[in-house]
């Protein structure tokens, strides 16, 4: 299925399943249809999540059983809407910052080491940072950088892996059983601050610089997220297109790994590093200005796409 | 005020320190001197819930204090388990390489300081620990010995923001301060190393003891003049003070603040007084049974023991 919290009319968010070009509200809809099962189901994406397989797979039975015969004009504007008529919102937010993971595209990492005199180095273990939950906004918002904090935005689409069970110690072999879904996340970067901190934290946390989005897809219609292609337009020109085979640290093994030691929970969100093509890597190097238009894109999930504004403008 | 969860009998509860002894529950004490306000039900809502809330609170712990007849409401602190204030909603944000005595190496100039996107130059290393690190006081701290063999442990200043933060100059983001609390930051060492950013090798599960009581922002005049230290099994290891930062308190938070919004109930750990695990080993890691012990003067003292893994 796929999963997305959506607003009509600037109302309140409500999760939804998008068929077939409409998005369905889960409750509403499965009461309207006679799914009493599915329409008991919580009613924000993070609860689903940590109600546990059970409950999606109500949910998955309910998405299985809608097709366009169904969405024939009945129902539209109570239980359904086209997808164009909705604000697709932030998924979810976890109960913790998102995690990150960096340098995990061989080819982006040497374009970055292409501009000192030393070879690129793939680190030997995986690297993970963390964005701050204040910088999460939902597709087609703006994304609002302040001169005052950064002049160097720079864009970084990125396949994200919501986590659906908890756990700690857990084994790669048994990684994949702990994956709920897939979203895109743009990691809207300030690279003076990431690398004038050293540590990137600050400069991946700007307040609207962690676009999500706009759906979550459950590995029903991803059962493999290596045969995906990330892809980044600016202004409509292609800026990165690479497929996630190439990924370094593979989604089984840095979920183990960020496991050691440390309970992962049902929600929390592992954004998977970026591929070739950024702003930084370009000769010259060239940043986001304000009116840009950020389109990230990962086949078989949809498009994120968010405008750059400067503050003050 | 001096705020903590604790409890007594099986029974979680909110409640406050009304001397040096003792401590109380504070929907007990709100009805026996008669106040009839909506209590916040966890310490988190307390932190989150505004000036008006708070100063209505505020109210009831000092009215308490003049009750005679406490019973039902309020205990010996022995007599009760304390636990950490909250976890918060979001990572702790942990200020690295804060400190002004960097073993050796010279502190900044004063004109590098201060917000604003270059300064940065101080070299402020910031990064988070996961939620899930939060332990109890008294509580056992554990790691698995085959994921690191260096782990070491600093006092903090757990700074705890009851207002927003965003744009702010030192001044208002130390007046959006709701108060502060002693915390543990424990590391792996070799971890930090091996995975190059440190958010990892600080979040392990019981990584974060902190508590039991946030002291409120009014009861502390100088935040950066209080003395801490680190003793580990009894032997003063860290000593300092709360000001031997480069960035002090209130630049730290208005440096973040640029661009990342603060909010109420965010925590921050300000840096460790002395260098430790920043270019410089600590003399010796943690081993089983270790007692863990750190004090900040007018805050308080945790203390933990480390579990025979």
């Amino acid at each position: 299925m796929k999963l997305a919290t959506y607003s009509v009319f600037g109302g309140e968010s409500a999760l939804g399943l998008v068929v077939a070009g409409a998005v369905v509200n889960l409750s509403l809809g499965a009461s309207a249809l006679g799914n009493a099962k599915a329409a008991s189901l919580p009613g924000d994406m993070l609860s689903l999540i940590e109600a546990g397989p059970q409950m999606w797979e109500i949910a998955e039975a309910f998405d299985a059983s809608l097709n366009g015969e169904v969405l024939n004009g009945e129902g539209r504007g109570q239980w359904w809407w086209s997808a164009d008529e909705v604000n697709f919102e932030i998924p979810l937010t976890p109960r913790k910052n998102v995690w990150v993971i960096g340098a995990n595209y061989y080819q982006h990492l040497a374009n970055g080491y292409a501009r000192i005199p030393r070879p690129a180095v793939v680190p030997p273990h995986v690297e993970y940072f963390t964005k701050a939950l204040t910088s999460l906004i939902g597709h087609d918002r703006d994304i609002v950088y302040d001169k005052r904090a950064t002049v160097t935005v720079d864009y970084e689409c990125e396949l994200a892996v919501v986590i659906g069970k908890g756990g700690r110690d857990i084994p790669a072999s048994e990684a994949p059983s702990h994956v709920f879904g897939y979203t895109i996340a743009n990691d809207v970067s300030a690279r003076e601050l990431q690398l004038g901190h050293g540590q990137y934290f600050r400069g991946k946390s700007l307040d609207g610089f962690c676009p999500l989005g706009p759906v979550v897809v459950t590995p029903r219609h991803i059962p493999n997220p290596y045969a995906l292609t990330i892809r980044q337009r600016v202004n409509g020109q292609p800026r990165q297109d690479w497929p996630t085979a190439d990924m370094l640290y593979k989604i089984d093994e840095f979920i183990s790994v960020l496991s050691q030691g440390m309970t992962i929970e049902p929600g929390d969100t592992i954004v998977t590093g970026t591929v070739p093509g950024c702003g930084f890597e370009q000769i010259p190097q060239v940043w986001l200005q304000h009116g840009d238009v950020l389109e990230a894109e990962i086949s078989g999930i949809g498009v994120l796409r968010n405008t750059i504004k400067m503050a003050g403008v | 005020m001096k705020l903590l969860n604790f409890s007594v009998g099986g029974e979680r509860r909110l409640g406050f320190s009304l001397d040096e002894a003792s401590v109380a529950d504070l929907g007990g004490a709100a009805a026996a001197v008669g106040s009839d306000i909506d209590l916040p039900v966890d310490l988190l809502e307390l932190v989150c819930s505004g000036a008006a809330v708070q100063n209505d609170i505020a109210q009831i712990v000092s009215r308490a204090q003049q009750v005679s007849d406490r019973a039902g409401w309020s205990w010996t602190l022995s007599d009760v388990t304390p636990h950490f204030p909250f976890r918060p909603r979001k990572n702790i944000i942990r200020a690295g390489g804060n400190s002004g005595t960097m073993c050796g190496v010279k502190k900044p100039e004063p004109a590098r300081r201060g917000p604003g996107m270059w300064s940065f130059i101080g070299g402020l290393r910031y990064y988070t620990k996961s939620p899930t690190s939060v332990l109890d006081p008294s509580a056992a701290i554990s790691w698995p010995l085959d994921l690191t063999e260096q782990v070491f442990a600093e006092p903090q200043l757990a700074i705890v923001v009851g207002d927003e933060i965003h744009y702010a100059t030192p001044d208002e983001a130390q007046r959006a301060i709701f108060g502060y609390a002693v915390s543990t930051d424990l590391s792996g060492f070799d971890l930090k190393i091996k995975h190059g950013q440190w958010d990892k090798a600080v979040s392990l599960d019981t990584f974060f003891p902190w508590g039991p009581f946030i002291v409120t922002s009014d009861e502390i005049d100088e935040p950066e003049r209080l003395g801490i230290r680190l003793r580990l099994n009894d032997e003063v290891v860290i000593v300092g003070s709360t000001g031997d930062t480069i960035l002090p308190i209130g630049e730290m938070l208005s440096q973040l603040s640029m661009g990342i919004r603060l909010e109420a109930g965010d925590v921050l750990l300000l840096g460790t007084p002395e260098c430790v695990g920043f270019g410089a080993q600590p003399e010796r890691w943690l081993r089983a049974g270790d007692r863990v012990e750190s004090e900040i003067d007018g805050v308080g003292v945790i203390v933990n023991t480390v579990a025979p893994n």
